[in-house]
């Protein structure tokens, strides 16, 4: 069996670091990852839920019914697009004029949901990346990963003790990327590549926890499980 | 023609076939180990010659190294006892070897625990322990003198025997240092390039000169001097022979330039073409970084002359070569299949993959929007970093 390969659309490079990690533990087979956006060549498409929103917007305009029929990424067996919930609390102006007008005729943002269940905004950008992409629903392959309200929920439930203050309603905090960042200086977690890279092996190593902690986690999982028996299926 | 690579435990390669053609272009991220593929080769191509211990691989273009750092060593598994390498051959022909060396105590030379060497249904060398004979020696090396020159195991052995890695620095292509690996028709970090080019100027078509020197749009004609006391600086190490360019936008009593003066990226085009088109050059080569110093278009422009240079040479003439500029992809006309494009990537585990990238007929109608280029950039390829 060939490795599986994954192509990744991010808002940035400490969320691939990231979602690498998950897929570590949730795949049993070897696999190699693919960061499609951001991408450093094309600065002008940006990082962060903007750069989502172009690279979708880009594929929309391809014209294809899904990622899996698109040619350009005909090499790919398995898709994630990734947003984090909180974007349901921005506003396509702070994106600029340019991402203003290109989300004229889209569904709106901000869209905030009440939390608890984290899974309410998390449902709802799923239909916004869904309508970026001008898909009704997403491929057989195609996995939308949406943590809540941020990816660095599954850091903080890998690295920082059960106990820790953080854990509670951890997938309703709007605050825990700024609150790992001011950890005391011996657990800070700085949003940098390098220190994410540090806490990989720790947010595979402890997956089970993370997805008990973080359903939208325990979504991903299950979710990457079925695309992948699509994969083996075909 | 080599039509397969088979490598087991060597590096970071834990089990990967290549399916070769003539042309064979490896593209990935920095570290991922497309020097470790060509360094294999070579290792076999030490192990096709009876020998393999450092002054063979080095004379190869390989780096020398520990057994603990040539064993492939990952933290999800255990080091192999051996490093498994083979090769195959037109129809029939193939040979493999596994050799052995001892992570505590080193050897000077690698010892061969297996070795095979077949011509279709004939056997000509199969063994596991080795008798009487010296374990570092190879006997398909010894054997071959024995066999029809023609046969495709000698061919194949032979072909295995000449490869080498080259990677051409420029001192040594402008002739000012000297090549540490000398070879004919050129040094493996491109020396004798002035040597190189005359015998290939007068022993090529000329056509196909023509189809070297267009490359060079700046020059009028390329020669080569050995009295360049008026070209040249005293200060200025030389060697016997020194290449001369004509500047054709210079005026005419001094527009010649040595490739001391000269765009370093000429000294490159004539490096490639020279090993494509000699034929003293290996049958099998490989050049790591094939696209240094060269501007895009020039490169583009280069490696579509490849195919075409190999194969007038010598019909069972390949190459193998790493890039990293996406210029070099557009030159590569896939829908042939003597032209391969591989990406080398690293999979969840640390290994090294090989993948051959094919494009879909629904992908080339595309390709003026998207070509290969682009679509490596994009990352749509794979074969690129996560930063």
């Amino acid at each position: 069996m060939s490795d599986l390969r994954v192509a990744l659309v991010a808002e940035g490079p400490t969320d691939s670091v990231v979602i690498e990690a998950g897929l570590r533990a949730v795949l049993d087979r070897p696999f190699t990852l693919t960061l499609i956006q951001p991408e450093a060549t094309r600065p002008q498409m940006g990082t962060g839920w903007c750069g989502v929103f172009k690279w979708c917007r880009e594929f929309d305009a391809r014209k294809f019914e899904s990622l899996e029929g698109d040619p350009t990424l005909e090499g790919f067996d398995l898709f994630i697009v990734h947003l984090d919930a909180d974007v349901a609390e921005a506003s396509y102006a702070d994106g600029g004029t340019a991402v203003e007008l290109a989300a004229a005729h889209l569904p709106r943002l901000p869209c905030p949901q009440p939390c608890p269940p984290p899974s309410a905004a998390a449902d709802q950008i799923r239909k916004v990346i869904l309508a970026w992409l001008g898909l009704s629903c997403a491929g057989q392959r195609t996995v939308l990963c949406v943590p809540s309200k941020a990816i660095e929920a599954w850091v903080a439930v890998a690295v920082l003790e059960p106990s820790h203050a953080l854990m509670f309603g951890i997938e309703c905090n709007l605050t825990v990327p700024v609150r790992l960042a001011s950890l005391p200086k011996s657990s800070r977690i700085c949003k940098t590549t390098r220190e994410y890279r540090k806490h990989a092996s720790t947010v595979t190593k402890n997956w089970s926890e993370i997805s008990e902690k973080c359903t939208q986690a325990e979504r991903f999982g299950r979710e990457v499980a079925a695309a992948v028996a699509s994969v083996s299926s075909q | 023609m080599i039509r397969t690579i088979h490598i087991q435990g060597f590096k970071s390669i834990a089990d990967q076939t290549l399916e070769l053609g003539r042309v064979n272009c490896l593209i990935g991220a920095n570290g991922v180990g497309k020097s470790n593929v060509l360094e294999a080769i070579g290792i076999l191509g030490a192990a096709a010659n009876g020998r393999v211990d450092d002054e063979a691989i080095l004379r190869r273009g390989v780096r020398p190294g520990l057994p603990r750092l040539y064993k492939t060593s990952f933290a999800s598994g255990r080091i192999p006892p051996h490093i498994t390498l083979s090769a195959e051959f037109g129809s029939a022909a193939a040979y493999q070897v596994s050799l052995l060396n001892p992570l505590d105590a080193p050897e000077p030379a690698w010892s061969f625990k297996t070795e095979t060497l077949t011509d279709g249904a004939n056997s000509v060398v199969s063994r596991g322990v080795r008798g009487n004979l010296s374990p570092t020696a190879g006997l398909s090396a010894l054997k071959v003198v024995e066999l029809a020159p023609a046969s495709e195991a000698a061919r194949l052995l032979h072909t295995l025997q000449s490869f080498a890695i080259y990677c051409p620095n420029t001192p040594t292509l402008r002739g000012m240092t000297q090549d540490m690996q000398p070879r004919l028709p050129l040094g493996l970090s491109g020396g004798g390039l002035a040597e190189g080019y005359i015998a290939l100027r007068d022993n090529s078509a000329a056509e196909v000169l023509d189809s070297v020197l267009e490359l060079i749009d700046w020059a009028n004609d390329v020669d080569s001097t050995e009295t360049a006391g008026a070209l040249l600086s005293p200060s200025v190490p030389r060697s016997k022979q020194v290449l001369t360019f004509i500047d054709r936008f210079m005026a005419a009593d001094r527009n010649t330039l040595t490739a001391y003066d000269a765009s370093e990226g000429a000294l490159y085009v004539l490096f490639a073409a020279i090993l494509c088109l000699s034929p003293a050059s290996p049958r099998v080569f490989a050049v790591d970084n094939l696209d240094q110093a060269l501007n895009p278009r020039l490169i583009t422009r280069l490696v579509t002359r490849l195919s075409g240079w190999l194969k007038a040479a010598d019909p069972e003439r390949q190459l193998l070569f790493s890039a990293h500029n996406p210029a070099v992809l557009d030159g590569l006309d896939l829908d042939c299949d003597d032209v391969r494009l591989f990406a080398v990537e690293r999979n969840s585990d640390g290994n090294t993959c090989l993948r051959r990238i094919t494009l879909s007929a629904q992908l080339s109608k595309l390709n003026q929007e998207y070509p290969l280029s682009r679509l490596w950039i994009m990352g749509s390829l794979g074969a690129v970093p996560n930063v």
